[in-house]
């Protein structure tokens, strides 16, 4: 699956246990690629403008139907 | 009184995590103290001492109450059955007849003499099921 990955937020958040990583994405992506998409599901980031993201973990928090053949996909970080 | 008693609620939790990370039956997830400079994952359990005072003036002898709690994420496929397995192995771990020498065996230089009061607890917490066991622990430095 591949798509445009926009509105990235990176930072860390101390709570009780240590820090939580708190990256927070917004992806579009062609909804016949991933017709599946619900919340909940765990996404790896296998390639992306910025090297620091690849490899990481997200989590599928909304599945936005926006338009057409496009789906808006936000994500949040698992480490 | 300064050491060994100026930061006993920290070495009871970490005497604590100690003892959760040598039981075996959570080498798949994080084991952490409350106070922990640590990346937190998803799914771990963490062991905090939330308040110690001294017993009897000036004995030495403090009274500290804990709380561990483990977190697992819902979304996981079959997540509530493995919660449940995880939440029965750390509650046995601490209501166990050998508990006090097992903390007191840590690395933690600490001298356990009684843990009562037992506690369990649980609530959702936005995608995570989380358990609970408190108890009280009457210590003292080493």
């Amino acid at each position: 699956m591949s798509g445009y990955l926009s509105n990235t937020e990176i930072s860390t958040d101390l709570s009780e246990g240590g820090f939580v990583p708190e990256h927070l994405a917004t992806l579009f992506i062609k909804r016949s690629d991933f017709s599946a998409a619900t919340t909940g599901d765990e996404i790896t980031l296998t390639a992306a403008y910025d090297a620091t993201l690849v490899g990481k973990k997200f989590r599928v928090s909304t599945v936005t139907h926006s338009e057409g053949k496009i789906m808006e996909v936000d994500l949040v970080a698992l480490g | 009184m300064g050491s060994p008693y100026n930061n006993i609620d920290l070495r009871l939790e970490a005497a604590c995590k100690e003892l959760i990370t040598e039981g075996g039956d959570f080498s798949a997830i994080t084991i952490t103290t409350g106070l922990s400079d640590n990346t937190r994952e998803e799914d771990c359990i963490i062991a905090t001492c939330d308040s110690a005072s001294e017993r009897i003036f000036d004995s030495g002898l403090w009274e500290a109450d804990c709380t561990i709690t483990l977190y697992t994420n819902a979304d996981a496929s079959s997540a509530l059955a493995t919660h449940k397995t995880r939440t029965g192995n750390m509650r046995d771990l601490f209501m166990d007849d050998g508990i006090e020498a097992s903390l007191t065996g840590t690395d933690e230089s600490i001298i356990v003499s009684s843990v009562h009061g037992y506690g369990t607890g649980q609530q959702i917490e936005e995608r995570f099921f989380l358990s609970t066991i408190t108890f009280t622990c009457i210590l003292s430095g080493n």
